[in-house]
């Protein structure tokens, strides 16, 4: 554009010399097809591969669920899922510590309900409630314990919460299957009142 | 010039979309980060350098040593070890469980075989398989009274050469700046160097003449770091225990000059070994001591 050669004649100018400008030519098809498609294929690249733009997710990770799920320790753990619950559920009355209140809420961290060889009483405790004095640790309470038989519908849910308390605080006592959780829900039926603590001694230990 | 202003535009379109894309956007994405605490190593991550360090980070990059080597761990994918860590109530549920396991991950794993990993606690009982399997192992456990914890395994070439336990991240550059990651691999990777080759002397060695530890080295040396001085009354303690045909005359010895000191304080400050959470692997405190002097063997 700058050199122009010094020649007064216009027509003589050779197709190099010529003001670039914008033609009125058509463009071919193909051209818009490509860019089209190119256009396709880099979304279809940045919507798989780029991880959602998000800046936690690197590599070989395809996006930040699959960074978290495979975060050492976050396995399907029945303890914690039971923590979970019992938070919601249990520890209004029987408190974080599981130390209980007292005078109205007996404990169950180193309760000798609860560190015995089966979970067949706590979970007909938890299923249909407690009614009437009951001892622990040597100590009577006399308390009302509601049934939670239907807010944790699940059996697995039960057995994790229950597996949750066995294995806090001090205790130390064996997991709960959601397979125990489901025979004791079944044995219990349509009870549909609550237990005493002289029924409860009747029962086995370990879930029939 | 015809239609000039469409073709100024034109142009002004393309520059700022390479601008927002190349500059813009990876800082809104990767820009503004900040240390975080670390639950594997309690602590946050990373850490400031210290001054030395930073003064050997000058030496680094005076000497030109990123035009050589790269400081980036490269992770191409990732697998996962299965270890049964308790068998908990149910020991034949558990038996039969991972002879399915092994089904789903596509081993032949025998009752007999199953009975002998539940022996040997914490076994391993799949190795390398992929995230998909791995959910479906866990799957198969879930609630079986078993403890089964998956340990990811980062994979690429770069992680086994031994360059570093996980790829790296932009978390790792907080305090490298200006970035000295580096683009060409005529050494080795730095990213870890400080936790591979835990040897102050090595280090010091391997500048004054490289091929002095490493026979095969094509790194230039570093002479101009260090001071060939003739002994005193009593030998420097800071002096070079070289051998051979690297050794100094009779009479002389070689004294790394504060800016080797300094250097060679940057390089053991180059260490990736905790995981963070964008790059997760299967974390155990390192007993200090051996597992660095296998290394030193082997260095290439």
């Amino acid at each position: 554009m700058s050199s122009k050669p010094k020649k007064s004649n216009q027509s003589k100018k050779s197709s190099n010399d010529r003001e670039p400008g914008v033609s009125k030519a058509p463009i071919s098809v193909i051209f818009f097809v490509v860019t089209v498609l190119l256009a396709y294929w880099a979304m279809m690249e940045l919507n798989t591969r780029a991880g959602g733009f998000n800046r936690y997710v690197y590599g070989p990770y395809e996006s930040y669920k699959v960074v978290e799920a495979v975060q050492p320790g976050s396995g399907d753990d029945p303890i914690k899922r039971g923590a979970d619950i019992y938070r919601n559920i249990c520890s209004p009355c029987h408190q974080a510590s599981g130390m209980g209140a007292p005078g109205q809420f007996p404990p169950l961290a180193g309760s000798d309900w609860v560190n015995v060889e089966g979970p067949n009483r706590m979970l007909r405790i938890v299923l249909n409630g407690l009614n009437g004095p009951i001892d622990v640790n040597g100590e009577t309470w006399n308390a009302v314990m509601p049934g939670f038989g239907d807010v944790i519908a699940s059996d697995e849910d039960l057995a994790a919460v229950i597996s949750y308390v066995r294995n806090s605080w001090t205790n130390e006592a064996s997991i709960c299957t959601p397979e125990e959780a489901a025979a004791a829900r079944a044995d219990s039926g349509d009870r549909g009142r609550a237990w005493t603590a002289t029924e409860l001694l009747a029962l086995p230990l370990e879930v029939q | 010039m015809q239609k000039g202003y469409q073709l100024f535009f034109a142009i002004l379109a393309v520059m700022v979309v390479s601008w927002l894309g190349l500059v813009v956007f990876p800082q809104v994405q990767l820009g503004n980060q900040s240390t975080r605490e670390v639950k594997e190593i309690g602590r946050h991550y990373p850490t400031e350098p210290g001054s030395l360090v930073l003064n050997g980070r000058k030496v680094y990059q005076q000497a030109g040593c990123v035009s050589c080597h790269t400081q980036q761990i490269r992770q191409s994918g990732y697998a996962f070890d299965l270890v049964l860590n308790e068998v908990g109530d149910f020991p034949e549920s558990v038996a039969a469980k991972l002879v399915e396991a092994g089904k789903a991950a596509g081993v032949q794993v025998t009752n007999e075989k199953a009975q002998e990993q539940m022996a040997n606690l914490p076994s391993t009982f799949l190795e390398g398989v992929a995230f998909s399997v791995a959910q479906e192992v866990l799957q198969i456990f879930k609630d079986s009274g078993a403890k089964v914890a998956p340990n990811i395994l980062p994979l690429g070439s770069d992680i086994e050469r031994g360059w570093g336990p996980r790829q790296t991240v932009g978390l790792d550059y907080l305090y490298d700046q200006p970035l000295l990651m580096g683009q060409q691999r005529l050494g080795p990777d730095l990213a870890n160097v400080g936790a591979r080759l835990n040897d102050r002397q090595w280090h010091l060695k391997h500048l004054y003449h490289p091929r002095s530890v490493v026979a095969q080295s094509g790194m230039p040396a570093y002479t101009y770091l260090f001071d060939v001085q003739p002994i005193g009354e009593e030998s420097s303690p800071d002096a070079l225990a070289l051998e051979g045909e690297y050794a100094p005359e009779e009479g002389l010895e070689v004294v790394p000059k504060p800016e080797a000191l300094a250097l060679v304080d940057y390089l053991l400050s180059l260490k990736i070994e905790n995981p963070v959470f964008e790059a997760p692997y299967m974390f155990t405190q390192a007993e200090p001591g051996e597992a660095n002097n296998v290394e030193m063997e082997q260095a290439q």
